[in-house]
């Protein structure tokens, strides 16, 4: 690690919450240099799908990409005004402002919500084998780690809506499918302020094509928000294999969220 | 898991925040349930192992490192820890409500809070290449890395708040070397300092099912006088829970709604 490096990381950062920032206030956006986070060589990208001990698949990554950033509509693979958003949750979309998403105060992005910085699965084992598997992001402290598990359980009945929900995955042949329920409300799908609400379930088929590739399809199911269940699909690079997650502590000096007002206690709902 | 499950762990958040305010006329009367420990039938019985006979470390624990006061919780007496003057006189002078983790930011080694935590033994195409150390005040602080794959401390770290940790097995102790930390975290609530030259060993030993022993060594010549030898010890929750979430910054009624900000704190 490089001194350097880590301030280019803190740079990326703020150039994300500026770019989030409200068009109408042009005057105040800096301009900052962001620099692409190091992927992998492509001849490196098409080499084999490398395998644990056990000869299971490795998804460890680190990956960047997978999921939405900017509009889950059009990084999902759907035309302008095909997310089969129900009415209200259209308005609630188009009031939503962006500089009012949680994520901007280092709160959880949830699922499917990706940011430009890498992320990685650990495929954790115990005494009963891989029994969980923890989604990580380099913004580590901003969501905390998110929890599949492994270990053939099924969700509660009634869980407690939280960030993350309640995830329980399995293995089809060498994809992964992460099954979710019992999210909270609170979370954006995406910078443009898609929601949904605690019905939402979705399902996750991660599936490596490659070395260098991994690519999610994805379900949402939310009969409280949307019209019908939408299938998405989104693909994820492998970061330059010698380089790993670094630590950044999102809340340490945010001058986005704190600095400029806002509290968590008062986000847009 | 039930609502008032998560309602207790919650509750049991804002009591450990409050916990470290001065002012008593301000303080609320907080139910805190202890965490369900394991039962002492199943703490004795064997150390499990992973698929492929490693020990398997993996939790979760309560306990195991420092919390209100090293000296105390790390086995020694009252002014036995070799603080240089100022260092003591810093530790003196810092008060409760300013430690950065009241703000959601991370405590680092080897502080605990009364919540679990995990060792999450992981494996890649390398075998078992990364330890994190995953805790259930998770977003305070996010997952700490412990680099198992051989790899030694760059050569000039970045000062982090969880520093640079390489681990290895020396049969079935897990020792964690770890250089590279900021000196913003604070050891205990009780402002016990460090500086960036702070070097931690840690050697997890788990005796029986339900314990494990944090032998711990604190070498840093910028406050201390010379290194310093502390243990702690870890009890596993009951067998059957896990980790909760719990979103430490989602509603911090002590540190945001307190006035405190986190790139303000008391150093």
């Amino acid at each position: 690690m490089h001194k350097s490096a880590l301030l280019l990381l803190v740079v990326g950062l703020l150039a994300s919450a500026a770019a989030a920032a409200l068009p109408g206030q042009a005057q105040e956006q800096v301009t900052f240099i962001l620099p692409r986070t190091p992927m992998i060589a492509d001849s490196d990208a098409v080499k084999p799908v490398p395998r644990l001990p056990d000869g299971r698949v490795d998804l460890t990554g680190p990956w960047v990409g997978g999921g939405p950033i900017g509009d889950i509509e059009r990084e999902g693979g759907l035309g302008p005004g095909t997310l089969p958003l129900l009415p209200w949750a259209q308005n609630l979309r188009d009031s939503r402002k962006p500089e009012d998403e949680p994520y901007t105060l280092c709160l959880p992005m949830s699922v499917p919500r990706q940011n430009i910085y890498p992320w990685k699965f650990a495929m954790s084992y115990t005494t009963r084998g891989l029994t969980h598997i923890y989604v990580l992001h380099e913004l580590g402290d901003a969501g905390a780690h998110r929890v599949v598990y492994m270990d053939g359980r099924g969700h509660p009945a009634e869980p407690v809506p939280t960030w993350w929900g309640h995830s329980v995955g399995w293995f089809e042949g060498d994809t992964l499918v992460i099954d979710t329920v019992g999210y909270n409300d609170r979370f954006w799908f995406d910078r443009r302020g898609t929601p949904h609400t605690e019905q939402l379930h979705t399902i996750e088929r991660w599936t490596r094509v490659n070395f260098g590739t991994i690519v999610n399809e994805f379900t949402i199911d939310d009969p409280g928000a949307y019209s019908r269940p939408v299938a998405l699909r989104f693909t994820a690079a492998h970061v330059r294999p010698d380089i790993d997650l670094m630590e950044f502590i999102c809340n340490e000096d945010n001058q986005y969220g704190i600095a400029g007002g806002f509290t968590p206690a008062q986000s847009a709902k | 898991m039930n609502r008032l499950i998560a309602a207790a762990v919650a509750l049991g958040g804002l009591a450990c925040l409050l916990h470290a305010r001065p002012l008593a006329q301000e303080r609320v009367q907080f139910i805190v349930p202890g965490t369900p420990q394991i039962s002492a039938v199943d703490a004795i019985k064997p150390v499990p192992r992973l698929p492929d006979g490693k020990v398997d470390l993996t939790g979760p624990w309560v306990g195991g490192g420092s919390n209100a006061d090293i000296e105390r919780d790390g086995g020694l007496k009252p002014g036995e820890l070799p603080l240089l003057p100022w260092a003591q006189t810093l530790r003196e002078s810092r008060k409760e409500e300013n430690e950065p983790y009241t703000t959601c930011l991370p405590m680092s080694v080897p502080r605990v809070n009364p919540y679990p935590w995990k060792i999450a033994m992981t494996y890649t195409g390398k075998g078992l290449s990364h330890i994190y150390i995953l805790h259930e005040t998770g977003d305070a602080g996010a997952h700490r890395v412990v680099y198992m794959d051989g790899r030694g401390h760059p050569a000039d770290p970045v000062p982090t708040w969880w520093g640079h940790s390489v681990g290895w097995f020396e049969d079935d102790t897990l020792v964690i070397d770890t250089v590279g930390y900021n000196d913003r975290f604070w050891f205990d609530s009780r402002g016990t300092p460090h500086t960036d030259q702070l070097h931690t060993i840690e050697r997890f030993t788990r005796l029986n099912f339900g314990t494990l022993v944090n032998e711990f060594t604190l070498d840093d010549p910028g406050a201390f006088s010379r290194p310093v030898y502390l243990t702690f010890t870890a009890t596993h929750i009951r067998p059957d829970l896990d980790l909760m979430e719990f979103i430490c910054l989602e509603d911090n009624q002590y540190g945001i709604a307190g006035g405190f900000a986190p790139a303000q704190p008391d150093r």
